[in-house]
């Protein structure tokens, strides 16, 4: 920058001396003296410093000296003006810091929740069925084998349970005996996982064979709880179920892979050896690994394929009517959270685009107020990309105070979202500002820097530079508040009207859907009711059914005994404990196995006598079950109203009905009793539910246990801690939560989701009611003159109300129109998220206009009023 | 065609920017050459000071419609000497052209026809 400036310093000292010796030799051809050519050749230039001077001010200055220059000029203006600088700053940090907290959650549970390597490649596998409409059948070892064999687009696959529940293993032989849940997957799971055991190793092909050595991995949580972190674990032999199993390695604790897991087995060493080869025996889901660029709609058609050859070649599975289900394992996993958080980012997003046009408004008016300096700057020589990059540099230093503002804020943000966040959004606790979010923070404070400055920078300069010194100097500068300025100033309230008109349509809808969910019925009364995980540990209920039905039935008479406990139960897996349960498939008696098939396959429970009692399901038909149903009298079942209504029609008696479940050990059950539908695994569904007797249940394990109490659940938990001890002081009660807080958290996401998004559409409205504010209180302040005029011709009050409201009200019109349509069209992605609303529901939208031109109304009320107040006289004299 | 009133500063930036034009139009110049020349060509009512002229030239190679270049005088001298460009051929044209339309406007204000 200096060289620049010496190099053009010492050409222009060359230029002028080149033009005084031109001068003298002139003068000295025409006869003049040497001396008297100089002196006169010099006092006909004139003052060669000041000449210079004046040049040197046409080259302006170095690019660098120049921003330099800018940023200082910006800063002072910015502290000139307090009250603008530090609103301005204000919402944007607010924004930025929002959408940066926002970005963070997305970034950390979206784009990289999985705790595998290359994620993308990593696929769930089931197959549905067409002719059943069954959503989801399960697979066969063989019939995954034969897809990982003949698949080209897959690269692994590894089965894996369906659920955990209900398969476990009690542990024996150290300290107290305890109930595991197991998960038995191929041996190539955890290597087409890319997972690595923490401690030891984890099995793979060669491990899974039938007849194979018996080994187990054991979760991070079992090795802290059972073996004390004790390294030596590994080559241990451990008794499970009454078999030997070496303990060959142990998992790090965010592997949670399937969620509940306990321990991992190579599956072909745990089961029948017929399992592994018999395409019937289905009882298993799956995962796969699909090749590099490979596409999901390339696998399906191949798998399709594929089952389509299983199918034919092994007609006893009557799997004609298969289909391939193929989805990224993320969304399959983390569905639910998906939608609920790009919509969040998107309203976020909204959000800071409205406070940016707002701020886009102000900076507008003030460049209308500064008019005068960039008139005489112009005159000066200032060109028109000169003023612009003034007025940009200050922008760009709001957004800069903004944006670091914001990402302080996020900081905090973060941390409170994350505390307030329903807890099954994975990984939630891992949320941080990395450096991904500190670039996208950045990034999105560059483009607000832009769209805040462009917009008043195009406009006054444009407007400036056209209008010339005489008119801008005046006063009565009204060249500014018709023509382009106003345009924009109404473009840009135009446009954050709609823009919220959007925003509150989404949340209202959000928040209508939450309101629906949150008054379902349920079909059982969660009030007053206390559940818990109770697995019985201990020799004397390890492998012993009799034992534990004993212990239940003795619990049971011992709580029902006591005032305050109207009814206790346990039960196989409790209500909305989440998506997880045993769907088992039944054939009716009588019915074929093709009829079968198309059954609706009901949720399976296995339960004490006083179950419905406890959770208050009413029952429609028969009788429930009691003492009198054991594993040596007749097997019997209960279904649900819906189930029995489809089984057997309207009017006809199910009680006495006979049908098979396809579960081991079971002959014909005979229906005894129909109950009330229920939503027993999620809010949003009704299924068929199909109870038996736990003292007929061959398994024998119940997870859970609840109890109906007369007043406060919690208070009641004392209580039953007591009877348990009672009974046996080595029992653990864990995952304790009232029916009530069960229902809470199935609602939480919903919740959450709607508290956000009214906040920020609430938000947005007031941002929205400001910017319309501004922009009349502006334009009465501009039009104060024609006012005055106006009032001095006869116009009423009234009048000149209806001018002014006109005016507001016309630019709100504009947006809430355009805001309603864009509603129309972008509700329809909400599709998934809202329940019992539809996306173009009439009630939300009218609601929403009607909202908004209130609002609306009570913005153009202060102008108005200030417009009524003009007085004609002072008015006129001010023009 | 949108006249463009430049304020009075501007007015004389205006007409001397179109002298400086008009004469390199017949070929390049030094700085002292012009003063000559303009001085010359109006039949000495004309006499640009340095303190105009230099900023001028500065001014309108900023704007690429001349561009300099050191050469050799006739007198075997390093002389920088200012030549016009393209886009000065069409400035010169343009602003002609306003200055044309000027004048007869002027012109009918001051001698106004019959029925003005």
């Amino acid at each position: 920058m200096k060289f620049w400036r010496q190099n053009k310093d010492e050409e222009l000292d060359a230029e002028i001396r080149s033009h005084l010796d031109e001068a003298i030799r002139d003068r000295l051809a025409r006869g003049e003296a040497p001396d008297e050519a100089r002196a006169n050749a010099l006092r006909e230039f004139g003052n060669v410093g000041l000449v210079k001077e004046v040049t040197r001010e046409m080259w302006g200055k170095a690019p660098l000296e120049r921003l330099g220059q800018d940023l200082r000029f910006g800063l002072r203006m910015l502290r000139k003006n307090p009250g603008f600088s530090f609103v301005a700053i204000l919402t944007l940090a607010l924004g930025i810091g929002a959408l940066t907290a926002i970005f963070s959650i997305v970034h950390t549970v979206l784009l990289r929740p999985l705790p595998f390597a290359e994620q993308d490649q990593l696929v769930a596998l089931w197959k549905r069925d067409l002719i059943s409409t069954q959503p989801f059948v399960e697979l066969s070892i063989a019939e995954v084998r034969d897809w990982g064999q003949q698949a080209q687009t897959l690269a692994s696959v590894a089965v894996l349970p369906a659920t955990v529940y209900g398969y476990g293993y009690v542990l024996t032989g150290r300290a107290e005996a305890v109930q595991l849940e197991s998960a038995k997957v191929s041996g190539s799971f955890f290597s087409l996982l890319g997972a690595q055991a923490a401690h030891g190793r984890v099995f793979n092909e060669s491990d899974d064979v039938v007849n194979g050595a018996k080994i187990a991995v054991i979760s991070d949580r079992v090795w802290r709880e059972r073996f004390n972190a004790d390294a030596n674990v590994i080559g241990q032999s451990v008794t499970l179920s009454e078999n030997n199993f070496t303990v060959i390695g142990v998992m790090p604790a965010q592997f949670e892979f399937p969620k509940g897991a306990d321990l991992w087995l190579p599956i072909k060493t745990v089961v029948p050896a017929r399992w592994a080869e018999n395409y019937d025996s289905s009882f298993l889901t799956a995962v796969g690994r699909l090749k590099p660029g490979v596409t999901l709609a390339q696998a399906e058609a191949e798998l399709n394929t594929i089952v389509g050859r299983i199918a034919a070649a092994h007609p006893e599975t009557n799997a004609n009517g298969h289909r391939i289900v193929i989805t990224p394992l993320a969304s399959h996993l983390f569905g639910d959270a998906r939608p609920a958080l790009w919509l969040l980012l998107a309203a976020t997003a909204m959000l800071l685009l409205i406070a940016t046009a707002n701020i886009a408004n102000l900076s507008l008016a003030r460049a209308t107020a500064r008019r005068r300096e960039f008139a005489v700057r112009a005159a000066l020589g200032a060109g028109r990309g000169q003023l612009m990059r003034q007025l940009l540099t200050e922008s760009f230093l709001l957004a800069l105070a903004g944006g670091s503002g914001g990402v302080a804020l996020s900081y905090w943000l973060i941390k409170l979202l994350v505390r307030v966040a329903p807890a099954d959004i994975p990984r939630i606790e891992e949320v941080s500002l990395n450096l991904t979010v500190l670039l996208f923070s950045l990034g999105v404070t560059l483009v607000t820097a832009l769209l805040c400055g462009l917009v008043p920078a195009l406009t006054a300069s444009r407007v400036i530079i056209n209008q010339g010194l005489n008119q801008s100097l005046n006063e009565g500068g009204n060249r500014m508040s018709g023509g382009a300025g106003a345009r924009t100033r109404s473009a840009l309230v135009i446009a954050e009207v709609a823009v919220t008109v959007v925003l509150l349509v989404g949340a209202t809808l959000i928040l209508r859907s939450f309101v629906n969910l949150s008054r379902l019925d349920l079909g059982f009364d969660p009030t007053n009711t206390l559940t818990m995980q109770l697995r019985l540990q201990g020799a004397k209920y390890a492998n012993k059914p009799a034992a534990r039905r004993a212990f239940f039935k003795e619990l049971i008479e011992r709580l029902e005994a006591k005032p305050g406990i109207e009814a206790a139960s346990a039960v196989l897996i409790r209500p909305l404990e989440g998506a997880v349960g045993w769907d088992t498939p039944f054939t009716l008696e009588g019915q074929s196995e093709t009829a079968a098939k198309q059954n609706r396959v009901p949720n399976f429970e296995a339960i004490t006598p006083h179950y419905f009692r406890t959770i208050k399901l009413p029952r429609t038909a028969g009788r429930e079950f009691n003492d009198f149903d054991t594993d040596q009298s007749q097997p019997v079942a209960i279904i649900s109203a819906t189930m029995a209504q489809t089984l057997f029609g309207a009017g006809v008696d199910p009680i006495g009905k006979r049908l098979k479940l396809d579960l081991a050990n079971e002959s014909l059950r005979t229906i005894v009793g129909v109950v009330g539908d229920t939503r027993y695994r999620a809010l949003q569904d009704t299924r068929f539910d199909l109870y038996i007797p736990f003292t007929q249940w061959g398994p024998g394990f119940v997870n859970h246990f609840a109890v109906r109490t007369a007043r406060d659940a919690n208070a009641m938990l004392p209580l039953v801690r007591n009877e348990v001890a009672a009974l046996d002081a080595t029992q653990a009660i864990t995952g304790v939560a009232t029916m009530d807080e069960l229902v809470a958290t199935h609602l939480a996401q919903p919740r959450f989701s709607a508290l956000l998004l009214n906040w920020l559409s609430g938000l947005a409205l007031l941002l929205a009611a400001i910017g319309i504010y501004g922009v009349l209180a502006y334009s009465v302040a501009q039009r104060t003159g024609e006012l005055g005029i106006r009032r001095a011709l006869g116009a009423q009050g009234r009048d000149i109300w209806q001018l002014v409201i006109g005016q507001g009200m016309r630019l709100v019109l504009s947006g809430l129109g355009i805001g309603l349509v864009a509603s129309l069209g972008l509700t329809q992605w909400l599709q998934t998220m809202l329940f019992g609303v539809s996306p173009t529901d009439a009630l939300t939208f009218a609601g929403v206009a009607l909202l908004l031109l209130l609002v609306a109304v009570l913005a153009c009320w202060i102008p108005a009023r200030r417009a009524t107040q003009v007085d004609p006289l002072s008015a006129l004299r001010h023009e | 065609m949108k006249l463009r009133y430049e304020n009075s500063i501007e007015l004389l930036q205006g007409t001397l920017d179109l002298l400086i034009l008009q004469t390199l139009q017949w070929g390049p110049r030094h700085g002292y050459g012009l003063i000559q020349a303009i001085r010359v060509g109006s039949g000495e009512v004309l006499q640009v000071e340095t303190g105009s002229l230099y900023p001028a030239l500065h001014r309108l190679e900023r704007k690429k419609w001349i561009k300099s270049e050191w050469t050799v005088s006739e007198n075997n001298q390093k002389v920088k000497s200012y030549k016009l460009t393209a886009t000065g051929k069409k400035q010169l044209a343009a602003e002609r052209s306003n200055w044309e339309r000027l004048t007869a406007a002027m012109a009918g204000i001051l001698n106004p026809t019959e029925g003005a």
